[in-house]
């Protein structure tokens, strides 16, 4: 039980790591507001350890001036507070890109279970017979 | 701040542990976050749900605490001297004694300034010992017999001799800190 638990809470920091990028990606396609935001990523295999996760993150993008806001009013509905990716926050998101794959090709090479594919015989020295 | 008039009791408490643990937060930020999580609440839960669905639904978005602690700076360690501290509050509370207004006005400044309180503690502090006389007239109220008549009068220094003593006691609580 200690080691699951363990592996979610590591789960969890590296959702956190990985929310902020993805949150600009999404913003990258087109504005949107926050329960809009909250929607998308829950609907993404569980991106969110939980819904509120979003609001301080889109506070302090805005505040890093990587995203603006503005109120909107759609036909039927509430004023919303929609959020647009400025060019700082674009910037962040092609750095991430250009990080994230080679950083992610390395973590699937070592988290690769070697011994595994080769069977536990490859993993013993060789006996010496003579 | 957005209000809205039928909201699930269970929302407006949690809205407001969650203001106040962004006492300490940038003002324009933390108004933001209020609106922003006041208005999906207000979206998710409706002002009839159950308090079962309420929980479960307040459990699902996260703690108030720890939402605001992601845009609230850590608080530094205080380096002022803790007798620096105390002497503001002596002086909020019994400066005008001493010296009136002045005294209070002097206390009031080192409240202000302190690294040791809260903005709401520091607002509260001085709001509630208006120029410092509020006690000492409540003292010469009930030493010189009243008056005012007796049925406004007592009422009247009780409440100002307990809440200004209530709040040095609130305050003399960070002291530890």
């Amino acid at each position: 039980m200690r080691d699951m638990t363990t592996g979610m809470r590591d789960l969890s920091e590296l959702r956190r790591g990985v929310l902020e990028p993805c949150v600009l990606a999404l913003l990258d396609e087109r504005p949107r507001f926050g329960l809009e935001l909250v929607r998308d990523l829950d609907q993404t295999n569980g991106l969110l350890t939980s819904q509120g996760t979003i609001y301080p993150l889109l506070t302090r993008l805005h505040g890093n001036g990587q995203v603006t806001s503005r109120w909107q009013e759609t036909q039927g509905e509430r004023p919303r507070r929609y959020y647009t990716i400025t060019d700082a926050g674009r910037r962040a998101l092609a750095e991430f890109r250009t990080a994230w794959a080679p950083f992610r090709d390395t973590v699937d090479q070592i988290l690769q279970p070697k011994h595994h594919q080769r069977g536990p015989q490859a993993r013993r020295p060789q006996e010496n017979t003579a | 701040m957005i209000t809205h008039t039928t909201r699930h009791p269970l929302v407006t408490d949690y809205l407001h542990r969650l203001d106040s643990a962004l006492a300490d937060a940038p003002r324009p930020a933390a108004r933001e976050l209020h609106d922003q999580i006041a208005m999906h609440l207000d979206d998710a839960i409706g002002p009839d749900a159950s308090e079962l669905e309420v929980r479960a639904a307040l459990d699902q978005f996260g703690g108030a605490e720890e939402l605001a602690a992601e845009i609230t700076p850590p608080r530094q360690p205080v380096r002022r001297a803790r007798w620096v501290d105390v002497t503001a509050l002596l002086l909020i509370s019994l400066g005008s004694l001493v010296l009136p207004v002045i005294g209070w006005l002097a206390g009031a400044v080192l409240l202000a300034s302190s690294p040791r309180f809260t903005r709401r503690q520091k607002t509260v502090g001085v709001l509630v010992w208006p120029l410092g006389l509020l006690l000492p007239a409540a003292a010469l109220e009930v030493a010189s017999g009243f008056s005012l008549p007796p049925t406004l009068g007592l009422p009247l220094a009780v409440l100002a001799i307990a809440l200004p003593l209530g709040v040095i006691i609130w305050l003399a609580g960070s002291l530890k800190a």
